[in-house]
């Protein structure tokens, strides 16, 4: 109970300091979103007219009014209206939510899932091809950027050998790219956590036992000793998965899908104040979700940490 | 330091130098009537798509992502490995504090941070630096956290509580001697992701343009060139995979890693 308690304390707090520091830093920016607005409407710069929008805006009030203002609308599901473009903020983050979070959660799931047989592999046979194979796809993913493989991937797949469009059409082809190359980046790291993690369990005395009653060590791995690797698995995901967000931002951009990094990255290049505060939001509550969801199944998995 | 180390220090010294001090031209000249032209004395790597000599912006492009790489990991090694010591010789309430702090970086994407700053503020390699530097500062509380806690048990340091030596002293000459060597691993996985992520972040091109010779950039830009002219392509992409595996090995210790588990092999 105390455990739910501070977990969802400190959630609050997280939420609580990332919305003040991203209020504060839009403020400080150079371009007003007052003569952004009268801009995106064609009308002069006048002084009335700033003064009249200011007011119409609520910028003239005090910062914590402000805040709280912006909050509340928030917390009650009106995220405004975009500066640019006009269009309501949520319902073009509704559209595009599904595309960020499949690339995120199907990257990281096929990703866990076959490096958890990887890492299997390679635990059985150090220096084998599994090992060697999890290592080096490990070097690759540190060190060849995803937005590289993804140049490489588009002008070959489409445009040497026209197999698939990546631009045009459903766009299907390019989410689906875009998953298995989050997938990809994670294979080498995650495999690498789970073969240490099978190594440490098959050094432990309830695995030796069994290996010496004759039992064989691929039965008592993947029957026995797979709850904790398991768990080590997942906390390795938890803390890739800002990681992981991070990449799909560069993989969204890459392949033109509109997920809500791609549409970010499109109103700030219009200056759109208004696009990047939801932003932040977004992420930090997805970012809570993704850690809910995950501390969950560790506690269903892991008997030793309900206690 | 075994001599394998002294080998790739003396080898990325050079290297920097190299970055830093080469000859290199203009690289805001652009030359209409000499576009993509191949290898030539005048152009080492030759030219892009308007003239400008691709071997002065691939040095170029050095500097600013090593300036990135240097304040990033100076950042995040000095400032997390201290907050962590910090946070395993002190009272609750600084713990929870540090600790909490640590969690927020790693929970908050630096990417996502570092990609608001510059549509924010312009695009520069001191400001991704410092962003990048604190976004991976989380690791580092993390792991000198757990390495203090560990050495905080032991004998000696109660020895010298019991001496009077003060805290300061305790932690800069006895703990930091006993987990530089840990955490200076991490330092190479994480000098690596630096590049990609700043190469990353360049590429999107939030607040940049065109005159700023980052290797992100420049692939984006030459990104349709890919099979008319590869070479415009490969070579920064060759850079940034040549400078995040030398990275790799620079601090890699395999040797420590692999230790055999008796029974079965």
């Amino acid at each position: 109970m105390k455990k739910i308690l501070t977990f969802i304390g400190k959630w609050l707090l997280i939420f609580l300091v990332a919305s003040v520091a991203i209020f504060l830093l839009v403020r400080m920016m150079p371009t007003s979103p007052v003569n952004q607005w009268l801009s995106s409407y064609n009308l002069p710069h006048t002084e009335e007219n700033i003064a009249y929008v200011t007011e119409r805006m609520g910028l003239d009030k005090p910062l914590i009014v402000q805040y709280l203002s912006w909050m509340g609308n928030f917390l009650r599901g009106d995220w405004g209206y975009s500066l640019v473009t006009h269009l309501s903020i949520k319902d073009q983050f509704i559209q595009r939510l599904p595309y960020s979070v499949s690339i995120g959660v199907f990257g990281i799931l096929i990703a866990a899932a076959v490096s958890f047989f990887l890492g299997y592999k390679a635990a059985l046979r150090p220096g084998g091809f599994a090992d060697r194979f999890s290592s080096a796809l490990a070097i690759f993913a540190q060190s060849l950027p995803s937005f590289i493989l993804s140049v490489f991937v588009i002008y070959f797949f489409s445009v040497q050998f026209k197999v698939m469009k990546f631009f045009t059409g459903s766009g299907a082809y390019a989410l689906i790219t875009a998953i298995l190359i989050t997938a990809l980046y994670q294979i080498g790291s995650l495999s690498r956590v789970v073969a240490s993690a099978f190594r440490e369990e098959m050094g432990k005395s309830y695995v030796r036992f069994s290996v010496s009653r004759g039992f064989s060590k691929q039965y008592v791995l993947f029957h026995h000793a797979w709850r904790p690797v398991f768990c080590r698995l997942v906390s390795a995901v938890i803390a890739d998965f800002a990681w992981v967000f991070g990449g799909s931002t560069v993989l969204e951009f890459a392949f033109a899908i509109p997920g809500i990094s791609y549409f970010l990255v499109d109103s700030m290049t219009a200056s759109d104040y208004t696009v990047l505060q939801t932003y932040i939001l977004v992420v930090v509550i997805w970012m809570f979700i993704v850690h809910l969801v995950l501390n969950v199944v560790l506690n269903i998995v892991d008997v030793r940490r309900r206690k | 330091m075994s001599k394998k180390r002294i080998v790739y220090f003396v080898i990325f010294i050079l290297f920097v130098a190299f970055l830093l001090f080469a000859p290199r031209g203009n690289i805001l000249q652009t030359d209409v009537l000499n576009t993509f032209a191949g290898s030539s004395a005048a152009h080492p790597l030759g030219t892009d798509n308007i003239g400008r000599d691709v071997y002065s912006l691939i040095l170029e492009g050095g500097v600013r992502t090593l300036e990135v790489v240097f304040l990033a990991t100076a950042i995040s090694f000095f400032v997390g490995t201290t907050l962590g010591m910090i946070s395993a010789f002190s009272g609750k309430t600084v713990s929870s504090v540090i600790q909490f702090v640590a969690d927020f970086t790693l929970i908050v994407p630096s990417f996502i941070v570092a990609m608001v700053f510059s549509a924010l503020f312009g695009f520069s390699p001191i400001l991704a630096g410092v962003v990048f530097g604190i976004g991976n500062m989380g690791d580092y509380v993390n792991q000198a956290y757990h390495l203090s806690l560990v050495l905080k048990k032991q004998a000696f340091i109660d020895a010298e509580k019991v001496v009077g030596l003060g805290r300061v002293r305790i932690l800069v000459f006895h703990v930091v001697p006993n987990i530089y060597r840990q955490l200076l691993v991490f330092l190479g996985n994480k000098a690596g992701n630096v590049v990609v992520q700043y190469s990353g972040l360049a590429f999107i091109g939030l607040g940049t343009d065109i005159t700023n010779p980052d290797w992100g950039t420049l692939l984006y830009q030459y990104r349709s060139y890919l099979f008319s002219h590869p070479t415009l392509v490969i070579y920064p992409a060759l850079a940034i995979t040549a400078v995040t595996v030398f990275f790799h090995f620079m601090f890699d210790n395999r040797d420590a890693e692999r230790e055999a588990v008796t029974i079965y092999d």
